[in-house]
């Protein structure tokens, strides 16, 4: 059995700077994105319950494949990793990314694809959906847990939704994105470092991968304007009386943000 | 141009309405419930595909029937269910994916987009796009045309059935939290 989680080597927003003029300076660093250690970590658990292979695949601009960013992925619990690094993915739309992955993924016969909530950068949250769309199998999006059962499904997962709690059941191939609720990470230590760089890295270069068979986009989407956003005036209310509470809830009440 | 909604998760549908336009229609993926929750919305139709079942099971066939009407924008809220549906739709159409969008003009097709909240773009849409909406208040009061259709006449209706998934997902329980 295998298992995949794909992974971004992502800016961190609270890195970027942004002009007057609106366009976005991401700066230089980047680091596996913010939720997808949780992805690796459920990957992980269900890899040693079943004995599966955990491949960690990611797509991005040339640093992706540094020694840094294959160590520092795989130091979270991964068994080996395909990384695709080139700087013509730098600003890559979410399609690209998605039909990049495709291309890998129709060759490699996993079971099952495991993704962070979003990126950090972008958290469009639409990678796995559109990975799932190329692929032709379904994807689940803000799953709370993944578990292998051992007879009926392949796979159970629970996730919530309107107030309630479903579980589902899933015999076949699917992508799940889970939540940060879906393990805790564990604190990465200096033998999970030494013990990364022991594990197997394949990089390739956009030319090396078989797209043929994949849909292509046609919509177009021109730039017509950047710019910042207008800030809200902040409300500057400070509850402080013995009924903050309930008047903190009446006011967001009020706004409609609850 | 053609723009349509695609909707799954009853509690947004009708706010999503409103972002949406009047000349919008819907793909209704749910149970009779939820049209009769809709069935005064201000869009020009609703097309309903009785679903039982996790929604996602579905993506297939609405890209089938999206590619039947020649769906130029499909819009969905943005909620795991409605998102996952609309993504993997429109990989499955070609269709361009927008990330970030927070609201869409139907008369000069642009879509305004946040890009992590630093900035925010103007976007000119031609062909097919998709993207997911914040929703707003539930916009009611119209009389959309009504059409049932069931997932069998849709796949039968097109040549190429690459369509649908091998995987099968069922609803094993559900309770309230």
């Amino acid at each position: 059995m295998k298992i995949a989680v794909i992974y971004k080597w992502a800016p961190d927003p609270q890195n970027a700077s942004v002009s007057e003029s609106g366009e976005i300076d991401w700066g230089t660093k980047r680091t596996v994105s913010e939720y997808d250690p949780v992805a690796i970590r459920v990957g992980r658990i269900l890899a040693d319950e079943t004995e599966a292979e955990l491949i960690g695949i990611t797509v991005g601009e040339k640093t992706a494949s540094s020694p840094k960013a294959v160590q520092s992925a795989a130091s979270r619990g991964l068994d080996r990793l395909i990384v695709v690094s080139d700087d013509e993915l730098v600003s890559a739309t979410p399609e690209r990314y998605a039909s990049v992955l495709a291309a890998i993924l129709r060759n490699l016969d996993v079971d099952l694809i495991l993704a962070g909530d979003a990126s950090a950068d972008n958290g469009g949250k639409a990678v796995p959906g559109l990975l799932a769309g190329l692929l032709g199998i379904p994807s689940f999006g803000e799953v709370d847990s993944v578990s292998r059962p051992n007879a009926e499904y392949d796979f159970i997962i629970t996730r919530k939704l309107n107030g309630k709690q479903q579980k589902l059941g899933i015999k076949g191939r699917a992508i799940i994105a889970v939540t940060t609720d879906a393990a805790p990470i564990p604190l990465i230590g200096m033998k999970d470092m030494m013990a990364a760089r022991k594990k197997p890295v394949e990089v390739l270069e956009l030319n090396e991968l078989n797209f043929q068979g994949l849909p292509q986009t046609h919509g177009i989407a021109t730039l017509e304007n950047v710019h910042k956003p207008v800030l809200k005036p902040r409300k500057q209310i400070v509850f402080d009386s013995d009924s903050a509470v309930a008047e903190l809830i009446a006011a967001l009440k009020e706004e409609g943000v609850l | 141009m053609s723009t349509w909604i695609i909707a799954a998760n009853q509690t947004q549908i009708g706010e999503l309405v409103a972002a949406a336009g009047s000349e919008a229609s819907i793909l209704l993926i749910a149970d009779d419930v939820a049209l009769n929750e809709l069935k005064d919305a201000t869009v020009a139709s609703i097309v309903h595909l009785p679903a039982s079942g996790p929604a996602e099971n579905f993506a297939g066939v609405a890209a089938a029937f999206f590619a039947e009407v020649t769906a130029q924008t499909i819009i969905a809220a943005d909620n795991a269910i409605d998102r996952s549906l609309a993504t993997s739709v429109a990989a499955r159409l070609g269709a361009t994916w927008i990330s970030g969008a927070i609201s869409w003009d139907g008369d000069s097709r642009t879509v305004n987009r946040s890009i992590a909240g630093l900035t925010i773009e103007t976007l000119k849409v031609d062909g097919p796009v998709g993207f997911v909406l914040p929703t707003s208040s539930p916009a009611l009061g119209g009389t959309p045309e009504i059409k049932k259709i069931s997932p069998a006449e849709i796949l039968d209706s097109i040549e190429n059935n690459f369509w649908n998934s091998d995987t099968v997902v069922e609803v094993l329980s559900e309770s309230e939290v």
